[in-house]
């Protein structure tokens, strides 16, 4: 667990370039597929894709607009099973996951 | 022959295309073109998903490793497949970075065809293209969609500072 938040905390790891280094290989649905396009060279080209829902929403608040994006994504061994799998949170094995973004577009 | 056409958002598909090319006679991807100009077969893409064994890849996504493995030794009677996204719908933008649904989705054959051909095969490459073309698959070339921390940059950054 203690790995996990020290993983995600790092600072700026967020603005460095999207690579197939810095993912987490967790929640990218196409890992196993892209493994021969990334010994080659040719990792550009192809995208690491996560199976899951995206949508983004425009909501107004004390007469400010703001932007919601919702993102959820499923492991990419264990899809689905999340009521059943909730005792596994402790050993930092995390099914699936959702998470909110919200900011001002002004 | 096999000629990809890549176009990464939906801007530079007007502008630019990255091509890759595909020689079957030695197995390899180059973005040179190849001087044997033989028949030619053309895809446009916005992504390529990834390479695998029809068997490899259906168990993959049941994720049986036993299976997996078994694939594995199958490898040279089946052949690769290459798995393209083809229709794709804008669904979000975060900060000018820009996310993608993949609708469509094909299955290309990378070897040569020589005749031989199983009947089983598209029943699994039907199965394929169902399990890319079902909408749930999602993604952006510049955003790390894969990665949670990101929740940090946005609320520290914009919100925080706002209220401050």
């Amino acid at each position: 667990m203690k790995n996990l938040v020290q993983q995600q905390n790092q600072g700026g790891e967020f603005l460095k370039p999207l690579t197939w280094k810095n993912i987490q290989e967790n929640y990218c649905w196409n890992h196993f597929l892209s493994l021969e396009l990334n010994d080659i060279g040719l990792g550009e080209f192809c995208a690491p894709i996560i199976c899951g829902f995206v949508s983004q929403q425009i909501v107004s608040i004390k007469n400010e607009i703001y932007k919601i994006i919702l993102i959820s994504r499923r492991h990419k061994n264990r899809a689905g099973y999340q009521l059943l799998l909730l005792l596994l949170f402790i050993t930092s094995f995390i099914p699936n996951s959702f998470f909110f973004i919200l900011y001002n577009i002004n | 022959m096999l000629e990809v056409q890549i176009s990464k958002t939906l801007q530079q598909q007007q502008q630019q295309k990255e091509k890759i090319y595909y020689s079957f006679e030695s197995n390899s991807w180059s973005r040179k073109p190849p001087p044997s100009t033989q028949e030619l077969k053309v895809y446009e893409c916005f992504t390529i998903i990834g390479i695998s064994n029809l068997l490899q890849g259906i168990f993959r996504i049941h994720s049986l490793l036993f299976f997996e493995l078994l694939g594995s030794l199958f490898d040279c009677l089946i052949g690769k497949y290459l798995l393209i996204a083809t229709g794709v719908q804008f669904v979000a933008e975060i900060q000018g970075n820009e996310v993608f649904r993949i609708l469509k989705g094909e299955v290309v054959k990378l070897f040569q065809e020589n005749g031989l051909r199983n009947v089983e095969d598209e029943y699994f490459i039907t199965l394929l293209e169902w399990v890319i073309s079902s909408g749930s698959l999602y993604y952006s070339y510049t955003y790390n969609l894969t990665k949670s921390s990101s929740i940090s940059f946005f609320l520290s950054s914009v919100i925080f500072s706002k209220l401050n």
